[in-house]
């Protein structure tokens, strides 16, 4: 169970200060004002896009059709990835605060989801945790909790309140029986590649842990071929995470609030080439 | 190890090939496709360019999605689609683009229908697309109006847990999907000892929510192997 209360709260509290400025053909005054704001790595970019749309209103007509979308290096984000994750795949390692230029018109429809309320946000959240759990428990726990549970977690996530969040995510982390998770749930993102996403059990066939390292050749065959390859980085919440750590207790403390382990493989020359 | 009203991936692939088998004779358009990740070639079934004929809102239409939310009132216009579509051909009024009473046209929409193998669920999600005559998407609350008459109840309670819209595993591009979760359970209820094609009896009894049919024929494979 995941009881290192410090590094939960250590995680929960990841910020990263970004600049969001309005797309330049959007303007309809002179130099309107960026909007600054510190973000926390855990929430969903559209969960604060309110907040984005109330400052830019003046700067911009805002039509009833419009719908607000975030674009960094000429790429629409894609909104369903936690906002650490966008972070750390668009601009680790590169000068802060983070641009983001917001756009009103011209939804990308073919490459981004849709989210005209939160509702949308909400219903990806949850079936991610849903589908964590299948993998973790064979979908023991959630079928265990209540909707009132379920609420708990997302106006925990929305809201930013630890304790209300984890009182419920607690029991998701759980071991059941003292049995390693059935799977770990995890996802692995690349730079201009769609992300990957397997079936990976935390212990071997003799019952011993398995590690970051085992999952990365396994996953990544073709990179990780030599798993302590010193080629690429390995980042999750933006910390290079020692390969030797077991994945078991990566997935109970570093997961994101959607229960999956997100990580970002990347590079390790891409910032000496630009 | 296979669950309970699931199925693996390699009984999958046999049964998806069998459909492009049959359908190959039958000319019903479904093909097996595979899309590489990473070092995996990744099989799964598609057919395209199923037209449908659908009421959409004009209101809608004018971007007013928001107001649709909570209290089900969306749902409440709905009306056989098909049956809707003959009608106005026997009337002899051109379809696409028809007016109709009830502050709805009559559209030509082009949907995609594609069947993946979850490995997480262990079972087949449908993920499909649509497209009206402009060449825009559907709208979650269009597609979400044209569930049968028989889905609308669940649909009222559960529509977040039902259809939405989510990232193809496959293309990383937006499709609708059917949701996955309740698959097992179903199966486990529909064919508990069934030996048959699976996914065949999966698609014929979830596929008419979102307007796909398979002819009879299909049937045959449901019988044991």
């Amino acid at each position: 169970m995941a009881d290192d209360r410090e590094i939960l709260r250590e995680i929960w509290e990841g910020r990263i200060p970004v600049c969001f400025v309005l797309a330049d053909a959007e303007c309809s005054t002179e130099n309107p004002e960026p909007c600054v704001l510190m973000v926390s790595r855990l929430t969903y970019i559209t969960l604060i896009a309110e907040k984005i749309e109330k400052h830019f209103r003046k700067f911009t007509a805002i039509d009833e059709q419009d719908e607000v979308w975030f674009e960094s290096n000429g790429q629409a984000l894609k909104w369903h990835y936690p906002v650490g994750v966008l972070f750390d795949l668009h601009m680790h390692d590169k000068p802060l605060p983070w641009r983001v230029t917001v756009h009103f018109k011209n939804f990308p429809e073919d490459e981004i989801l849709h989210c005209k309320s939160k509702e949308v946000i909400e219903a990806i959240y949850m079936s991610s945790v849903k589908e964590a759990d299948i993998l973790k428990h064979r979908g023991q726990v959630m079928n265990n909790l209540q909707q009132k549970d379920h609420k708990q977690l997302w106006t925990g996530l929305q809201s930013d309140k630890f304790d209300q969040f984890w009182t419920t995510n607690r029991r998701l982390m759980e071991r059941l029986n003292n049995d390693p998770f059935k799977f770990i749930p995890f996802k692995i993102f690349q730079p201009d590649k769609l992300h990957t996403q397997r079936l990976f059990k935390p212990v071997n066939d003799e019952g011993e842990p398995r590690t970051l390292r085992a999952l990365l050749k396994e996953t990544l065959p073709d990179i990780f071929a030599d798993p302590d390859t010193k080629d690429y980085k390995v980042l999750i919440h933006g910390i290079e995470t020692p390969r030797d750590t077991p994945v078991q207790w990566l997935s109970e403390h570093l997961s994101y609030p959607d229960n999956f382990l997100h990580m970002c493989v990347l590079p390790s020359q891409l910032n000496s080439e630009l | 190890m296979e669950g309970a009203g699931e199925v693996e991936r390699v009984t999958f692939l046999t049964d998806i090939m069998e459909i492009e088998r049959l359908s190959k004779r039958l000319k019903e358009g479904w093909e097996v496709r595979s899309h590489t990740v990473g070092t995996d070639a990744v099989p799964y079934l598609i057919k395209r360019n199923v037209m449908r004929q659908l009421p959409i809102s004009l209101e809608a239409a004018d971007g007013d999605s928001h107001g649709s939310g909570s209290d089900g009132s969306i749902l409440c216009n709905v009306t056989d689609s098909r049956h809707d579509a003959c009608q106005l051909e026997e009337l002899d009024v051109p379809v696409t683009g028809a007016p109709s009473v009830e502050g709805h046209r009559i559209e030509s929409c082009q949907f995609e229908y594609h069947i993946i193998h979850s490995a997480s669920y262990n079972v087949p999600v449908l993920y499909f697309t649509a497209c009206k005559s402009d060449g825009k998407l559907l709208t979650l609350e269009e597609v979400w109006r044209q569930v049968p008459g028989s889905y609308q109840e669940r649909l009222r309670h559960q529509r977040w847990t039902f259809i939405t819209q989510q990232e193809h595993p496959l293309l990383g591009r937006p499709f609708f999907q059917l949701h996955p979760c309740r698959t097992a359970d179903l199966m486990k209820s529909v064919a508990p000892i069934s030996k048959g094609n699976y996914v065949v009896t999966w698609l014929s009894s979830v596929g008419p929510v979102v307007g796909l049919e398979l002819p009879l024929a299909f049937a045959n494979l449901c019988q044991a192997r």
